[in-house]
């Protein structure tokens, strides 16, 4: 996977096309632990695989930011309607998870997940009338709500050369997050289950 | 040694699986992996994905996305065992959980 270096200015850096795309945004904090996914699998993941996730019923979903460390990664998309992007992200998350998992507010507890979520690029399609991105980019991190502890977290984008539907990326990424969460969870517990006799 | 690994059929598989109903395959610790030869692995894997897919948890709901993480893991099985054959040969990694953490590693990732 070709890693773009920071473009300056506010025209769409150039190329961002074959699957190219920027460098890690800043909002994750640490990337270390964070590899390349490769192949069919997420672009980059990092999961705690010592955590037993069999315990945890609810999830703290923070708001999801706009996390602008470099403005050619909104290039096109005025602030008002990354805002927008990131709430409707937010929202789909709320509901994803809210299938799956207990997601009211409330005092976080040993059972409690807290997901934080951002919203790191949205780069408008010019050649395009349709209201499509050219590419988009998030980050994930889930976190121990009471310890604070990093679980799981992720990078990933959509883009080039095929246009963009924000909503349908969102909604497939909330999915997605939420269902192998819940995966996650039910392998574990299928490990504490007593085995037949 | 990959093609052996990758020409597994699928009688083989399920024949494995019926023999070892009793034992989840997810359950699966190094001293057993080690013992088994690459049918075997690759049974015990398509069974590990199994259970997962098949678990009576809520993850049953989204079906479009159960069937995609059981698509990525099996395109990932042959990679997977040679991940498990590699914690397991590492006297300092292959614990009780070795298996499991590689796969739940995969579950995370899949796309």
């Amino acid at each position: 996977m070709l890693l773009l270096g920071c473009a300056a200015g506010s025209e769409p850096p150039e190329p961002l096309a074959g699957g190219a795309s920027f460098p890690p945004s800043g909002f994750l904090g640490d990337y270390s632990a964070l590899r390349p996914g490769g192949g069919s699998r997420a672009r980059l993941v990092f999961l705690d695989t010592a955590v037993d996730f069999s315990g945890y019923e609810r999830v703290i979903i923070e708001p999801v930011a706009v996390w602008k460390s470099d403005e050619a990664r909104f290039a096109g998309v005025p602030s008002s309607q990354r805002e927008a992007l990131a709430r409707e992200f937010e929202a789909e998350l709320e509901r994803a998870f809210g299938e799956l998992f207990d997601v009211r507010e409330g005092k976080p507890g040993p059972d409690t997940l807290r997901l934080r979520g951002a919203l790191t690029a949205a780069i408008a399609d010019s050649e395009s009338s349709d209201p499509g991105l050219r590419y988009i980019e998030v980050e994930l991190e889930l976190r121990d709500a009471v310890t604070n502890a990093r679980l799981a977290a992720a990078v990933d984008s959509k883009g080039p050369p095929q246009v963009v539907d924000a909503g349908s990326a969102f909604r497939d990424w909330a999915e997605r997050v939420a269902v192998r969460v819940a995966a996650l969870r039910d392998f574990d517990r299928q490990q504490r289950a007593p085995s037949a006799p | 040694m990959r093609k052996l690994r990758a020409s597994i059929s699928l009688a083989a598989g399920l024949a494995l699986g019926l023999v070892a109903a009793a034992s989840p395959a997810s359950t699966i610790g190094c001293r057993e992996w080690l013992r088994l030869d690459d049918d075997q692995k690759m049974a015990t894997i398509d069974g590990m994905i199994g259970e997962l897919l098949g678990s009576r948890g809520k993850v049953r709901q989204y079906d479009v996305h159960r069937g995609a993480i059981g698509r990525c893991l099996g395109e990932n099985a042959i990679q997977m065992s040679y991940e498990f054959d590699d914690v397991c040969s590492d006297s300092r990694s292959a614990d009780m959980q070795a298996i499991q953490r590689v796969f739940k590693n995969y579950v995370w990732s899949c796309n």
